[in-house]
């Protein structure tokens, strides 16, 4: 009875807290700077490493403790920095960055856990972070009001309650299943769907993105949203295999030979993210009692995937449309390989009718 | 985002340490996040799903 709001409400916590965590970074944080570029790359890299270097251990907890109210905890941790802001700004990114994780790994390890074999569920939490950090970027630095932020965080917090104590957790969750075929080992999926989350990463900090100025900076990381969004609509009605290979077989031409024509290296970005929600399902098959663990383990290897453009590892030309190149096509080809293991198991898709 | 662009060059008068540190930090959570995925993998791998059909030899 409340699953579609419980999806809304993580869906629009998720977006309020990655907009405070970045508007705090932008605005607070990069003031109390003092304009100087050192504190402030140091800030943005400890509150990365904190974000999302502490998923896949915070991961681990939750799947033993699954139960404990950490979506609440991590809002409310990311309320106290808002306010703290101001007076401690380096105690109060420690915060931000420990209460993102702890909101993201909780809400991500649920979503894919209470999934039931819909792509959607995972994607529908997990874009509007992506739009909502930007947005944060952006529009932090113009308004930053610590009680505003703080007490929309509160309610988050308490939506978030609500939800967790009306659920009902079953003994063992297994929301995606291998197909019955079983020959691949959980090993090789996991791989198979690791690489190509590194790799999305990689492509995303090697394309040249950081040419949209102004307000259409927002550009990229709205179409990242409206990629991973539409990729588990796309995949809930079409099949993961479709989608995922399609998906990287449209953003290889259109990222890499199309750049110069903006509509459709935009079109590219999109393609570029569709298959995320299949990552994460094809990844909770293999592991299906740890939800959480899974989430958690993907955000480091997208961090790992991010190192170049932290550290501006400029790669132009022809070396970087053939690095894309090898990076899509490889990412192309271990889709096939895997999505053929990985289906629902509670429902029967229509992408499913005729199988045996 | 203009922000996140900017923040993602390099200060020219960044002690060389700090990135080495930071790639550093990267490299070892992620291979701390593999040791724990094959600990998992060896977990999950003793456990059977009843609705999955017995294995053909």
């Amino acid at each position: 009875m409340t699953r579609k709001p419980a999806l809304l409400t993580q869906a629009l916590a998720h977006f309020a807290i990655s907009f405070i965590c970045f508007a705090l970074l932008a605005g607070p944080f990069t003031s109390a700077a003092g304009g100087e570029e050192v504190p402030r790359w140091a800030g943005f890299v400890i509150f990365l490493l904190l974000s999302y270097g502490l998923r896949p251990f915070l991961g681990l907890v939750l799947d033993e403790y699954p139960r404990l109210p950490t979506q609440t905890a991590g809002c409310l941790t990311v309320a106290v920095s808002c306010l703290l802001a101001d007076p401690m700004p380096w105690f109060s990114l420690f915060l931000a960055g420990i209460g993102y994780a702890l909101f993201l790994t909780a809400a991500g390890g649920e979503s894919l856990a209470f999934a039931r074999g819909h792509f959607l569920r995972n994607a529908a939490v997990v874009a509007p972070g992506m739009v909502g950090a930007s947005f944060g970027a952006y529009f932090g630095r113009g308004f930053f009001s610590p009680w505003i932020f703080g007490g929309l965080l509160l309610l988050c917090s308490v939506a978030c309650f609500f939800f967790a104590m009306a659920r009902k957790y079953p003994r063992r969750i297994r929301s995606f299943r291998h197909s019955t075929a079983r020959r691949m080992p959980a090993w090789g999926i996991l791989a198979l769907t690791a690489v190509p989350a590194f790799s999305i990463s990689l492509v995303r900090s090697l394309l040249p993105v950081t040419e949209f100025n102004g307000a259409l900076s927002l550009l990229p990381s709205l179409l990242y949203g409206v990629g991973i969004l539409g990729g588990g609509i796309l995949a809930d009605r079409f099949g993961p295999r479709r989608v995922a290979v399609l998906g990287f077989c449209i953003a290889l031409p259109l990222l890499t030979v199309f750049t110069h024509i903006p509509w459709l290296f935009c079109l590219g970005l999109v393609a570029l993210f569709l298959p995320t929600s299949v990552l994460f399902g094809g990844a909770t098959a293999a592991l299906p009692s740890h939800p959480h663990f899974v989430f958690g383990f993907y955000s480091a290897v997208m961090l790992l995937g991010s190192v170049p453009a932290l550290f501006t590892i400029t790669v132009t030309g022809t070396v970087r449309t053939v690095a894309a190149v090898a990076l899509i096509l490889s990412v192309a080809v271990g889709q096939v390989l895997y999505t053929d293991y990985c289906k629902p198991s509670a429902l029967i898709r229509p992408w499913e009718k005729g199988e045996k | 985002m203009e922000f996140l662009s900017n923040v993602f060059n390099l200060p020219a008068d960044l002690p060389l340490w700090m990135p080495r540190v930071a790639v550093g930090l990267m490299i070892l959570i992620g291979g701390v996040s593999v040791f724990f995925a094959c600990r998992v993998l060896r977990d999950e791998g003793g456990k059977k799903d009843p609705k999955d059909p017995p294995e053909r030899l």
